[in-house]
């Protein structure tokens, strides 16, 4: 059975009522306590005054604090006048507390949701992005050349950490992947070239895919997912926090400070990392092509007969490429990086997503280049 | 009560109790374990020996439903005031009360919109913790802290950060809806004029000592305090003999 808890009578004898009396009576708690646009809604019309009285109103919480400042909204915007003299104490004050700092209304005008017209705006946010980019890469580029002239404010221990962080604690993640390409490639090559009898060519694919393509672009994959996220995280907290900040006023460049040691560690061992894929990769071949009829003597043989110096150098010049489009977006990313919690998992995601961006678009681009130039 | 974090040990043999309608402050000079001993009041971190009890009921010997109903009835607001991120300020203030009622959106939002009021952030209700001031997401958390009535709020530093008029006005506030809403407040703080204005009763920590040196009403204790640090902590005199030495 539904209680009723308030009802609105007239206080006088005019008709229609001028002034009304709003009686609140039960239990008014989070849960039972009617909406107070219930009674928002019943406020009879003409009215110009109401008086609230409670005289049996027994418990009560927020929930009626909450109902009456919604009818003293409603009240203000009729330009009603609301008397809450014959209520609880503690509940005057919480309505005087509610309504003592007037609504913030800041006026903002609607965003226009259509498409076409939001495209400019998209396209100038587009042009700005890539406009910091190109500026992040002139900093970096003058912060290296501090580096090399011996001028940069650049630790040589926090390199080394660098170093370490994306060196050796990356090797297990790099070897599992590369040994299961090297795989995944010798099972591809065998099933083709097995119709034709020729499955000891499996070696020379595996090896030309690892060491040309796969080697590179899958260290970089992983380094753009572990290193790459890491440096956004890690200078995104770092803006949260204020610490760059605190290196600005220090007049410590931000670029010598915490970019540079990051992308000169992954710039050093990412070729380290690269050829150590390829000796994985070509193990994970040999691995499957052993299995299929293929001697080990042969595999190395014919391994040894498909790639040469040339093949290395351009898989090598493609991960030290790599490493810096990995740095930079990681960076970027972390540097450019919101001041809250929300921002610094933007931010990480940012760097992984524009990082195999960039790593796609610039081996396809490496690719070209080398096709052209025959090698 | 021992209380810290692992092996280590902030602060020992504490013993103290927090009346219905208390103004409670803990009390004590940087790093002497204030915001420990809270968390451990809090359910945050277990006592290393000893027991937190709540009308007698020992909350981390509790079983799982006493400890949700328990952490139903409080409310906790933070430093920095411990907004979601992600939400707006109406989203934030309506968590607890879409998770542990089962009110219609319209009364959520109508509940929402009065605490916001309240703490006098009416029209905010679609900003994010990112576009409001500091002051204001202390504010907010409070706005939060009370969304379920809670019988007992616990502030962390409510005033740190704060200019002096922002920070009266923030004790002016919890005095009236802690009053209003018939709450216990237990608020961690070293701001002298907020402890001595509206506190009712307090517990002095000490680093050096590792455990509380006094309790009592804060007003009391200022003059009569039998602990000579007591005394010179609420009275500042301390700092001015530091300020006088620097």
């Amino acid at each position: 059975m539904t209680v009723l808890l308030f009802r609105f009578e007239p206080a006088t004898n005019q008709n229609p009522p001028q002034s009304v009396e709003l009686h609140l009576s039960g239990n008014w708690q989070l849960g039972k306590a009617p909406e107070g646009e219930s009674l928002c809604t019943a406020i009879p019309p003409e009215c110009k005054h109401i008086t609230v009285i409670s005289d049996k109103l027994q418990h009560w919480d927020s929930s009626l604090a909450a109902a009456l400042l919604q009818v003293a909204r409603q009240c203000e915007q009729q330009q009603i006048t609301l008397d809450t003299s014959q209520t609880p104490e503690a509940l005057q004050q919480l309505l005087q507390l509610a309504t003592a700092i007037p609504s913030y209304n800041p006026h903002i005008k609607p965003a226009d949701s259509r498409w076409l017209s939001q495209l400019p705006n998209k396209l100038a946010a587009q042009w700005k992005g890539l406009t910091r980019t190109l500026i992040f890469i002139g900093d970096i580029s003058l912060a290296l050349g501090n580096w090399l002239a011996g001028r940069a404010k650049t630790r040589r221990q926090d390199l080394f950490f660098f170093i370490h962080q994306v060196g050796p604690r990356a090797l297990a993640i790099v070897t599992l992947i590369a040994l299961l390409v090297g795989m995944i490639l010798a099972y591809l090559g065998s099933v083709q070239l097995r119709q034709l009898g020729a499955q000891v060519y499996v070696a020379d694919l595996v090896a030309i895919g690892m060491v040309r393509e796969m080697g590179a672009l899958m260290t970089a994959v992983i380094m753009a997912g572990r290193t790459g996220a890491a440096y956004a995280a890690q200078l995104g907290t770092m803006q949260v926090n204020e610490e760059i900040d605190a290196l600005k006023t220090m007049g410590i460049s931000t670029m010598e400070f915490l970019v540079l040691p990051r992308l000169l560690a992954l710039v050093f061992i990412m070729p380290l990392l690269c050829i150590y894929a390829d000796v994985v990769g070509i193990f994970g071949g040999a691995l499957v092509a052993t299995s299929m009829d293929v001697n080990l003597n042969q595999y190395i043989l014919q391994t040894q007969g498909a790639v040469d110096w040339v093949d290395i150098t351009t898989g090598l010049i493609k991960s030290i490429f790599f490493g810096i489009l990995i740095a930079i977006a990681g960076c970027q990313a972390g540097i450019e990086c919101g001041r809250n919690s929300d921002a610094v998992g933007m931010a990480a995601t940012n760097a992984v997503v524009r990082s195999i961006v960039y790593l796609v678009v610039a081996d396809a681009a490496f690719n070209i280049l080398y096709d052209k130039l025959g090698i | 009560m021992s209380i810290g974090y692992g092996s280590r040990t902030v602060q020992q043999d504490l013993n103290f109790d927090v009346h219905k309608n208390d103004i409670f402050f803990i009390i004590g000079g940087s790093g002497c374990g204030k915001t420990t001993l809270l968390k451990h009041m809090i359910g945050l971190i277990a006592p290393s020996q000893g027991e937190v009890l709540y009308e007698g009921v020992n909350y981390y010997q509790a079983s799982e439903e006493t400890q949700l109903s328990l952490l139903q009835r409080w409310g906790i607001t933070y430093q920095s005031g411990a907004l979601f991120s992600s939400m707006t300020l109406a989203e934030n203030v309506a968590l607890p009360l879409q998770l542990y009622t089962d009110l219609s959106t319209k009364q959520i939002a109508e509940i929402v919109s009065y605490k916001l009021a309240l703490v006098g952030l009416a029209g905010y209700e679609t900003f994010y913790p990112a576009e409001i001031s500091g002051g204001m997401h202390k504010r907010a958390g409070l706005a939060r802290a009370i969304a379920l009535d809670p019988q007992l709020l616990f502030f962390d530093e409510p005033s740190a950060g704060l200019d002096p008029i922002s920070s009266l006005r923030l004790d002016q506030l919890i005095v009236q809806v802690c009053k209003a809403l018939n709450s216990t407040v237990i608020i961690v703080s070293h701001e002298l004029p907020s402890i001595l204005s509206i506190g009712t009763n307090c517990v002095f920590l000490d680093a050096q000592a590792k455990t509380m040196l006094a309790s009592g009403d804060p007003k009391h204790l200022v003059q009569h305090s039998q602990v000579e640090k007591v005394r010179q902590f609420l009275s500042r005199a301390g700092t001015a003999h530091t300020d006088t030495q620097a």
